[in-house]
């Protein structure tokens, strides 16, 4: 059980470490926005009193010492310097660190630990101190009344407050540490014993508090238990009542006649008692609003689970579909019909929920530019154009990894040194600028740095003294460019910390083909480089077209068909090498019988598919085409990983399996197959 | 069939011989027809025939006789697949078997089962863990997991991929 609570808790604290680390990116902008500031504090409060709740105690006092330096900067006590975010940065780490280990014994990581809060103890001292005499910021303590205020708190918690594992008396303790402090217990709710249930609360308490703190900082000792209590802070006076004995009395006999004190009684007592001095109007009664839920948040595998559901759905109706047609009973066909466009409507539904916008994964590279730019001593500014375009969470799990390493290779060999970029004529400041857009049934994602740019010469080079291609050939600009992506390519030959660690650009686009996605570059010398990656938005449910090659049925992703020819075998006879002449053109075609080892039993008419490979047309001859079909792509399970040209396997409406052809996969291995066989 | 404790095996027939697993392993069996068979893989492994339909999910299909090492099956020959859910790399997986034809429910007792004997046999044994003598004739029992988990498994492992597994769901849906 406490498991489950302390698995929560680290899950939401992550979630409160996220919203740290933007927050503190945007006060690196604007430096005295006290919004964010305000948005660090509370996060950093939550941190911290979460972290005390649920056993990470260390956590809780870390996030106590850095909290204090943000409270000096709220209250504008302390300034934002580059070293204090540079810090907190540090520290975030440091608190991400803690959410994964918990409390700790290891005697080299607490001395780590204490090392740390001294750091971040150091920040609030020294800079207090130091920026303590400005005059204009520091609030002139009045003699008349020590600019104290008095408060009275009522806390009402619920009867099942304690279940929650809240300890109604840490607040009064919270508040008593805040300064002097009067508590009156009401306990006339408690039942008899036979009615006494022991795991509720039955007390509430009124408290007269006399404190130099604000109205918010009481507040914030709530923070937690908003929900569970019902709590009113009104401001009595300025000065401290406590030290009056008619309010102590007063106080004395409330508690004696289990009767709550009232606002206004004690305002009269204490204005009789000053000689009615100053008896504004301070009501500021905080009222805990309700709010509405505008989101939840859901397992991600219970979405997993609907998509896949309402995936089984989609096939089921197609074989309803079937049915209805073959029935013919026109009572069954108007059911089919909507239940086909309910089907629909539930799919783009479930699809919608698990499309996630870019933004919330790009936080992590914006960080990234920032510490390796700073490690390289390099200035560089992360720009993100088109953040809110949304992807299913898979494809945006796999992104990861390849953006990293584009992101890298840009910071480290892509972006030069400032003083270099001056000489070139460039602003100091390097941009890496991350776009994204949505085009046709894609989405297509840029990463354009304003570096030196890679020489195609250079990669001609490098590709030949490594083997990967013949000295004479005859490439194109795009086809260099793509040798960067064959795997063998390095274009550093020194391995760094911060891009080189053993993978090449031939694992980004193998990490991108897995979803079904594609990667190429450009570049220009001196200007930049441009990486583009083309996406689908959807990883389940393609558009495609249903082929028959012998006695399997296929079936070949629309969005890479150019078009269908109908051919007679003749035209092939005259073959040669596998490129087959129409209108004029000739393209290299792979008869899909012969690659899928099934007899060529087949004569008579062909089909011919052209289908886009990079920037060239390949066909595929196939035997027939059945037809354009929507189907949902099930993968072929961990079993049949090894299956190279085939990405998935869709369920027809009567019950049988067509594979789905991954066709950049099949003509690549092809090419390769040919390539290798000709030398 | 004593006093001791019995267990329920499934007995099938491959070229000839007879074969038994744990009924607890077996989920269903899925007759094929000419219209309604395995959906074959280009270039899979040898022992893995194709993919079928179960309850909406995709699954592999092995071929038993290949497993053993006994002659393929005809053209036109006919087999039953037996849908097994069976625990691979500490995993549920399900999975289909191929058999030439499902013959009986029999109970075994555990004392009952006999080591392989050594000679005089026309099938590889290694995924053998007993014989037991019924009706004149001896059944194989079977370690299926030991038959399915081995280099496609290992395969896989250098991957180095998590796949989801649709077949868990598939359990639960039914």
């Amino acid at each position: 059980m406490i498991d489950k609570f302390k698995a929560k808790f680290v899950e939401e604290s992550n979630d409160n470490v996220h919203d740290l680390e933007e927050a503190l990116l945007l006060l690196e902008k604007d430096t005295s926005n006290s919004e964010i500031i305000e948005r660090i504090f509370r996060a950093m409060h939550t941190l911290k009193g979460g972290g005390a709740m649920f056993g990470f105690n260390q956590l809780s006092e870390f996030t106590h010492h850095l909290e204090t330096v943000f409270d000096l900067i709220r209250n504008n006590k302390l300034s934002v310097t580059e070293d204090i975010i540079s810090l907190t940065f540090e520290s975030i780490d440091h608190i991400k660190h803690m959410l994964e280990v918990g409390d700790v014994e290891d005697e080299e990581e607490l001395a780590n630990q204490a090392t740390f809060i001294q750091r971040v103890q150091r920040m609030s001292n020294s800079e207090s101190t130091a920026s303590m005499p400005a005059p204009a910021k520091v609030k002139v303590p009045e003699i008349k009344d020590d600019g104290s205020k008095t408060f009275l708190i009522k806390i009402k918690p619920n009867e099942e407050i304690l279940k929650n594992g809240t300890n109604p008396f840490y607040l009064l303790d919270d508040l008593h540490a805040m300064g002097d402090a009067k508590v009156i217990a009401f306990h006339e709710s408690v039942p008899a014993l036979s009615n006494f249930n022991p795991v509720n609360s039955y007390c509430h308490w009124q408290v007269l508090l006399n404190t130099s703190e604000s109205i918010n900082d009481i507040k914030d000792v709530f923070i937690f238990v908003e929900d569970e209590c019902e709590i009113s802070i009104d401001e009595i006076s300025s000065g401290n009542l406590l030290a009056s004995d008619s309010i102590i009395s007063a106080m004395d006999e409330a508690a004696k006649l289990q009767k709550l004190l009232t606002k206004e009684e004690l305002v009269s007592k204490s204005s009789a008692n000053k000689g009615g001095a100053e008896k504004k109007d301070a009501k500021k009664k905080v009222q805990l609003k309700e709010h509405k839920i505008s989101s939840i948040r859901v397992n991600s595998t219970k979405i997993d689970e609907l998509v896949n559901l309402v995936s089984e759905l989609v096939t089921i109706q197609a074989q309803l579909n079937l049915f209805a047609e073959n029935d013919g009973n026109p009572a069954v066909l108007a059911l089919a019909e909507n239940i086909q466009k309910l089907s629909r409507q539930l799919r783009d539904n479930a699809f919608s929920i698990s499309l996630i916008p870019l933004q919330s994964e790009l936080m992590r590279f914006q960080r990234l530019v920032r510490d390796l730019s700073k490690e390289l001593d390099k200035d560089i500014e992360f720009v993100i154009e088109g953040g809110d375009i949304e992807l299913d969470k898979n494809i945006i799990e796999h992104l990861t990894d390849p953006l990293l390493h584009i992101i890298r290779n840009a910071v480290d060999h892509g972006i030069e040194m400032p003083d270099e970029r001056i000489k070139s004529g460039k602003s100091p400041k390097g941009t890496i600028l991350f776009k994204a857009y949505y085009s046709g049934a894609s989405v297509m994602v840029e990463l354009m740095d304003d570096g030196k740019g890679i020489d195609p010469e250079f990669i001609r080079n490098k590709a030949i003294s490594k083997g990967l291609i013949d000295a004479n050939t005859e490439l194109s600009r795009k086809e260099i460019f793509e040798l960067v992506f064959l795997s063998g390519f390095s274009t550093k030959e020194e391995v760094t910390d911060v891009s080189g660690r053993g993978v090449g650009m031939d694992v980004v686009k193998k990490k991108i083909g897995e979803i079904r996605g594609e990667v190429s570059l450009d570049s220009e010398i001196g200007k930049g480089t441009t990486l583009t990656l083309e996406l689908p938005m959807t990883l389940s449910i393609i558009d495609g077209l249903l082929v028959k090659v012998n006695k399997n049925q296929y079936v070949i992703p629309i969005a890479n068909i150019e078009k269908i020819f109908a051919l007679d075998t003749v035209s092939f006879g005259k073959t040669f090498n596998h490129v087959v002449n129409i209108d004029e053109e000739q393209y290299p075609f792979i008869d899909l019988r012969e690659t899928f080892d099934t007899e060529l039993g087949n004569k008579g008419t062909e089909q011919l598919i052209l289908v886009k490979y990079e920037d060239r047309k390949v066909g595929l001859l196939v035997d027939q085409v059945i037809g354009e079909y929507q189907t949902v792509v099930k993968p072929l399970g961990r079993f049949l990983k090894k299956q190279e040209n085939i990405s998935g396997a869709s369920i027809m409406g009567d019950g049988t399996i067509a594979l789905v052809i991954d066709t950049n996969r099949l003509i690549h291995n092809n090419a390769i197959k040919k390539y290798r066989t000709k030398n | 069939m004593k006093d001791k404790q019995l267990k329920s095996y499934l007995t099938f027939r491959l070229k000839g011989e007879l074969f038994a697993i744990g009924v607890d392993k077996v989920l269903e069996i899925i007759e094929t027809s000419e219209d309604h068979s395995v959906t074959n893989l280009p270039k899979a492994p040898d022992a893995v025939e194709g993919v079928v339909n179960f309850r909406g999910n995709v699954i592999p299909v092995i071929n038993m006789r290949q497993k053993f090492d006994l002659a393929n099956y005809e053209e036109q020959e006919r087999f039953v697949i037996m849908v097994l859910n069976l625990t691979l790399s500490d995993e549920d997986q399900i999975i289909g078997a191929m058999s030439d034809k499902v013959v009986d429910v029999i109970e075994i007792a555990e004392t009952e089962i006999q080591p392989v004997p050594e000679v005089g046999k026309g099938y590889n044994s290694d995924y053998v863990s007993g014989v037991v003598y019924r009706h004149e004739e001896f059944v194989m029992v079977l370690d299926v997991e030991a038959a399915i988990d081995t280099d496609e498994i290992i395969q896989l492992k250098q991957e180095e991929e998590v796949v989801e597994t649709e077949e868990d769901k598939a359990s639960e849906a039914e």
